[in-house]
């Protein structure tokens, strides 16, 4: 006797205050980017042009998963940066999205925390195409409420998007949609 | 932003660091008013959890009742409670013999890092040499590799003017940038030509070839304020999450129902298909005792994209 079911399961939460996803607090394994290879490394040389290309090949694991990419970049600094109160200490964002206390303030709307500053990120980004690097926020606990989208567990879909940029939807984290996306049909 | 880095790998970084990640969502969730009764995990870190905390297994940090839990393995720390939660693992989808299994506890997950280099701050006399290099760990060959403050310099990509007497232009940024946060000792323009020759000074008295002693002098000359940050912007990991709920109607529930139904206002990207193919034999020895029954209902009525009455 042949017995085939096909059904569909949905699983409902309708008191979203009653679930806490603690995220990421395990390593089940490493994927990429923890070597000591610059992604400007062109054999015994380093270029700009070789580090954007590099960058974009491992953010989109253009050969392969397990293959052999570059991980670090190098910028120039000063002491003076570390010791003044708007320059960089522990954080630095290395994309064109701006830290919080670079918003507003005296330098708003300046990339203070990049190594060199403001200018020199700017030049930074026209070479090494900066601002088509994914910021990093987790996008899913920001615009779904914390919940998790699954990935398979070798090949890892669950990855930010290389090379996309957020916000290029218009009113994407407009509290509107947001709550649009996620009340219950009635 | 702090609590996702407190959060980050805290139940490898500490023994206990699990026991904290529990005790911290609880108070998060105390403050709507939840008491958590529920703990959801991977099977990996139920492994992990049920095996690996040494204070919790070993005789002498844990007495007699250490000893226990570990010979109870994964089954035992399944059964008890953990700090007032029941503990549930969520185990992987097959999805079919030729794809991955899909395990919803599981993501990708990147974050970035970075180093600062900095030249000595006292004069380095005879252990001049390579003094401004740095060992990181590269984790792809599970070892120490020294980063060279000539190669992090070249690794800056700053334009370089032909040089008289044979050195070439090499391409890069435009060495005119103005650093916002010039050095005392730079010239007035404070620009990337002027970092470059400062940090390049400290290449050839640092370097393979540098003096077998750096003088007073020499290094009075040299300009101690300059840094190279080596940034690993795109660290990536598969790491594992944990559901802290409370069990029970209260929370949700799951529908289920035929093949065609569908829930969620975006229900192409939400839906999750279950389809299980079995050979089953089911052999009746009391056609007494047997009886057919039709499929249970769903709860719900279910018609299209819509849900016609609320749970």
């Amino acid at each position: 006797m042949r017995a085939q079911y096909t059904g569909h399961f949905k699983a409902v939460i309708t008191k979203p205050q009653n679930v806490l996803i603690m995220r990421d607090i395990a390593c089940a394994g490493y994927v990429a980017g923890g070597n000591a290879s610059f992604f400007t490394k062109n054999g015994k040389t380093h270029d700009l042009v070789t580090g954007r290309n590099a960058m974009q090949e491992r953010l989109s694991f253009a050969d392969d998963v397990g293959a052999k990419y570059g991980s670090m970049l190098a910028f120039p600094c000063t002491e003076q940066q570390f010791s003044g109160n708007q320059g960089l200490d522990t954080v630095m964002s290395v994309t064109s999205r701006l830290l919080p206390w670079e918003v507003t303030g005296v330098n708003a709307r300046n990339h203070s925390s990049f190594p060199g500053g403001e200018q020199v990120y700017q030049a930074y980004n026209q070479a090494l195409g900066l601002d088509s690097v994914h910021y990093g926020e987790d996008m899913k606990a920001a615009g779904l409420r914390h919940r998790l989208k699954p990935c398979p567990l070798a090949t890892p879909a669950d990855r930010p998007p290389a090379s996309a940029c957020l916000c290029r939807e218009p009113g994407l984290h407009l509290p509107r949609q947001h709550k649009q996306r996620h009340v219950l049909p009635r | 932003m702090n609590n996702e880095i407190m959060m980050y790998g805290i139940a490898q970084k500490e023994q206990q660091g699990f026991d904290k990640a529990v005790e911290e969502c609880k108070y998060r969730m105390s403050r709507y008013g939840v008491t958590p009764n529920m703990l959801i995990l991977p099977p990996q870190m139920l492994l992990y959890m049920a095996l690996a905390p040494e204070e919790k297994l070993s005789y002498k940090e844990g007495g007699p009742a250490a000893e226990a839990r570990f010979e109870a393995g994964v089954a035992g720390f399944e059964a008890r409670a953990f700090r007032g939660c029941g503990i549930f693992t969520s185990e992987p989808f097959e999805v079919s013999d030729d794809a991955d299994s899909v395990q919803m506890l599981t993501r990708s997950s990147q974050i970035g890092e970075f180093y600062v280099m900095s030249p000595p701050q006292v004069n380095p006399g005879k252990s001049a040499q390579y003094s401004c290099d740095i060992l990181i760990f590269d984790e792809e060959s599970d070892r120490h590799v020294r980063v060279t403050w000539a190669e992090a310099l070249a690794a800056c990509c700053i334009e370089q003017a032909a040089v008289e007497g044979g050195g070439e232009a090499t391409p890069g940024i435009d060495a005119t940038t103005k650093l916002s946060f010039p050095t005392d000792k730079m010239p007035e323009a404070g620009d990337l030509a002027a970092w470059y020759a400062a940090a390049d000074a400290w290449a050839k008295a640092t370097g393979d070839e540098a003096p077998a002693e750096m003088t007073d002098d020499a290094f009075k000359a040299l300009d101690k304020d300059i840094r190279i940050v080596v940034a690993r912007p795109f660290i990536e990991h598969l790491m594992h999450n944990v559901i802290m709920t409370v069990s029970g109607r209260d929370t949700g529930a799951t529908l289920f129902g035929p093949a065609d139904m569908q829930l969620s206002a975006n229900t192409q990207v939400k839906t999750i298909e279950g389809h299980v193919s079995a050979h089953a034999l089911e052999p009746v020895f009391s056609r007494s005792l047997a009886m057919l029954r039709s499929p249970a209902p769903c709860l719900l009525c279910v018609r299209s994209t819509r849900v016609t009455s609320r749970p």
